[in-house]
């Protein structure tokens, strides 16, 4: 009996769930998938938190980075914040920004902490980092 | 696309000094809390007529409500209760007093610090009085 490898996902590309069965529990599950309308189902494995489906293939979902959380305080010295959604909602200690670009250069030429909040933005996982201005 | 950040210094040093205030207040009611205030107040305000009058002539203890209720509850001398509580009174005018300095230079200090560290610092170590 050959396991099957099956990921249930939404139009958006979202998990819903995954896992593994057998053919004849498989054809069952599509029945299910389809009379609950719970979306679309593809042969292979997965991991709703960390991807997604795209293109009827499950990948990696994408995720903000940072190069670094502490910088000068000198308006010069850059954190770079790659691989945003664009137009990406970034928000600075509670103040909300609209990033375009996909890419933001942090300066800052007064000492503090700031707090970087990027929200999920599907399929972009969220990001929350504390930048430290020396 | 580029962000420089900075922090609205405007509403770091209000909340300091609104923090500032809040611990003169905490500090106050260690000597003296809403209430015992008033009452020692008044217990310094009888004991100043009551040396007045003792100086003047003699007074009725019983015009003086609280001097009289202590001096019976220690057996002692009322003029000597008296100067006791004028001397405490002193003592608590001189505590407020330095509390008020206290504050006022560290929210005068807190108008003039430039960034958030130096606000954080000014408010949360302020040299209150022992």
């Amino acid at each position: 009996m050959t396991a099957i490898n099956y990921t249930i996902f939404n139009r958006e590309g979202r998990i819903h769930s995954s896992g593994y069965c057998d053919e004849t529990a498989y054809d069952v599950m599509l029945q299910d998938v389809a009379d609950q309308n719970l979306g679309f189902v593809i042969q292979e494995k997965s991991n709703h938190e960390t991807d997604y489906v795209v293109n009827s293939h499950v990948a990696p979902r994408l995720s903000p980075m940072i190069d670094k959380t502490e910088i000068a305080a000198n308006d010069r010295d850059a954190a770079v914040i790659e691989n945003l959604p664009d137009p990406a909602v970034v928000m600075v200690d509670g103040e909300t920004y609209t990033i375009k670009g996909g890419r933001l250069e942090v300066t800052s030429a007064m000492p503090a902490t700031y707090a970087i909040s990027v929200p999920e933005q599907f399929p972009y996982t969220a990001l929350d980092v504390e930048i430290v201005a020396r | 696309m580029k962000l420089s950040l900075a922090k609205n210094l405007i509403a770091l040093r209000i909340e300091a000094k609104r923090r500032v205030d809040e611990a003169a207040v905490t500090i106050r009611h260690t000597r003296a809390s809403y209430g015992v205030d008033a009452i020692y107040a008044e217990k310094t305000r009888e004991a100043e007529q009551y040396k007045a009058a003792a100086i003047a002539g003699s007074p009725d203890l019983a015009d003086y409500p609280f001097l009289s209720a202590e001096t019976k509850r220690l057996g002692q001398n009322p003029m000597d209760v008296a100067a006791l509580w004028i001397e405490r009174q002193r003592e608590l005018r001189t505590f407020l007093a330095k509390v008020e300095v206290a504050r006022l230079n560290a929210k005068a200090a807190i108008d003039t610090a430039t960034t958030p560290g130096e606000i954080e610092h000014l408010a949360a170590y302020v040299s209150w009085p022992d």
